[in-house]
């Protein structure tokens, strides 16, 4: 499989944590970790991942007005996104994916976020 | 891969976030005692229902599907736009026992990698339905029963007993017989009259002796006299979920079997059959696919897998094969060539596990009839997809 690094940004610990196992022991790939939102660019910025896992929920800020941040700055404008959501009406989900981003259903499988991001994205390998 | 090693961290993890675990039990716990008091703020009503949502993202993560949908049921009713009614408080407060029970009470996580697909229920998969007009009696049994492990959803209110068949139908319901507004009788003769609750166990709890003809006439399965013992209460709620599950486990829901000509009434169809000699390969992928509902049987070797998957009436039909290259006894690619001459490449979706993936290898296996091929080593991640794909549905959202 190809190498890929990942950033989550999310306020919770313990998703985070999860996060970064299910991928790095379930795909190999490398994880980058953010809880703050404010951070998120400059963090994004800085590891140029491949992907970023955006909480929805961030606590002060949501998940939105980061992608929104994201976007702006040319450093981190083409770096795709996938919102990660507890709430999983149809309705909020297609609204967030109207917003140009995948979106990814907590609770998730540790054994199969890695393959979940890879069918967002069309990844084949 | 290492899904072993996965399960550690997990569990690690798991330990790590236990006492956050608590405290959002705790809040939710908090806010069904502030509102049975009637005095609940909005300030910590949406706190309540931060710490449900966040339990109901985080739970099933680790393990715990039902505490993801406890949290979640519990979410909506503290959400401030919906008006709770006195049911809703006391489904409030029945949830925040289960995840009590389910996320505190635990000694550890349900670790996927050592969860059997249990043939026979066991108790804490058991839920339990119960209307009864009398709150004391919907506690006591919901206390004696969540002590051996069962869930009961509880009501007082007909409308909400409707609600919960239609939303999330239990293994057993229990009814009492005299209640003010219906009786359980009529109750039951209405859920009988329907066709889909047809076969859902119904034990009535009454008070009044000399009833069982009327009982059993209205369509009851059992029924107990009160006041009840605590041992016959679970043991009868036991054999009625026993019984429910064994007359159900047949009619799991799968992606539809794409076309093919109707054949004559043979051994049922096992979803996944995995042939390959590495065990904990093996037992990883049955426990990965048993979990999301899909019937799997392990084959070790080629000519095990030559006297049960080939021939003219194979032993076991499988929908997909994920077969091994590297076999002991007959080669994978043996065992191909045999499954194509009788047929069975033609119903059976086969993928070719293939450790080096010669470009030569895989293109003899699809030449073959092979479905797919997935070089080793893999992603169980991957892996779990292109099951799912060939299928005909999607394995990780199952």
């Amino acid at each position: 499989m190809t190498h890929r690094t990942i950033l989550i940004v999310d306020d919770e610990q313990d998703i985070r944590s999860l996060v970064s196992m299910s991928l790095e022991l379930g795909a190999g790939w490398t994880v980058v970790e953010e809880q703050n939102g404010d951070e998120a660019v400059e963090r994004a910025a800085a590891s140029q991942p491949d992907a970023i896992l955006l909480d929805v929920n961030l606590g002060v800020r949501d998940g939105q007005s980061v992608l929104a941040d994201l976007r702006r700055d040319a450093r981190t404008t083409a770096i795709p996104v996938i919102f990660l959501t507890g709430n999983v009406r149809p309705a909020e989900t297609s609204a967030l994916r109207a917003l140009g981003a995948g979106v990814l259903p907590k609770p998730f499988d540790p054994l199969e976020l890695a393959g979940l991001i890879m069918a967002e994205f069309g990844w084949t390998d | 891969m290492g899904s072993d090693a996965m399960q550690a961290r997990l569990d690690t993890i798991w330990e790590q976030s236990r006492e956050a675990i608590a405290a959002r039990v705790q809040a939710i716990e908090n806010a069904a005692m502030d509102l049975l008091e009637g005095n609940l703020d909005s300030a910590s009503r949406a706190h309540a229902r931060g710490e449900a949502h966040k339990l109901a993202g985080v739970a099933g993560t680790f393990g715990f599907a039902q505490a993801t949908e406890s949290a979640r049921e519990a979410e909506g009713l503290l959400n401030a736009d919906h008006a709770l009614t006195s049911a809703d408080v006391m489904r409030l407060s029945t949830l925040a026992v289960a995840l009590r029970h389910d996320l505190v009470d635990v000694a550890r996580r349900p670790a996927a990698a050592a969860r059997p697909v249990p043939a026979v229920p066991e108790r804490s998969a058991i839920r339990v339905g119960m209307i009864d007009d009398d709150p004391a009696m919907l506690a006591l049994v919901g206390a004696l029963l969540s002590e051996e492990g069962i869930r009961v959803d509880g009501t007082s209110d007909p409308e909400q007993l409707w609600k919960m068949l239609e939303t999330a139908p239990p293994d057993v319901l229990m009814l009492d017989v005299d209640m003010p507004d219906i009786s359980g009788i009529e109750l039951c003769q209405s859920i009988r009259a329907n066709p889909r609750w047809d076969s859902l166990p119904i034990v009535f709890l009454t008070a009044r002796t000399g009833a069982s003809v009327e009982l059993f006439g209205a369509g009851a399965d059992n029924y107990l006299i009160k006041p009840v013992a605590g041992t016959e209460l679970l043991a009868v709620i036991e054999r009625a979920a026993h019984r429910r599950r064994a007359s159900t486990t047949t009619t799991t829901t799968l992606p539809p079997k794409s076309g093919g000509a109707a054949v004559a009434p043979r051994a049922p169809d096992i979803d996944v059959v995995i042939v390959d000699d590495d065990d904990v390969l093996t037992d990883l992928l049955s426990h990965s696919l048993g979990a999301r509902g899909y019937t799997t049987r392990i084959i070790p070797d080629g000519s095990s897998a030559l006297a049960t998957l080939t021939g003219a009436a194979p032993v076991l039909h499988a929908r997909v094969i994920l077969l091994d290259v590297g076999l002991p006894e007959h080669d994978g690619i043996t065992v191909l060539r045999a499954l194509a001459r009788d047929g069975i490449t033609r119903r059976s979706r086969v993928i070719m596990l293939t450790a080096r993936s010669l470009e030569s290898e895989v293109m003899q296996a699809l030449d073959l009839g092979a479905y797919d091929h997935v070089g080793k080593p893999f992603s169980v991640a991957v892996l779990m997809h292109r099951i799912g794909r060939a299928l005909g549905g999607s394995v990780a959202t199952a």
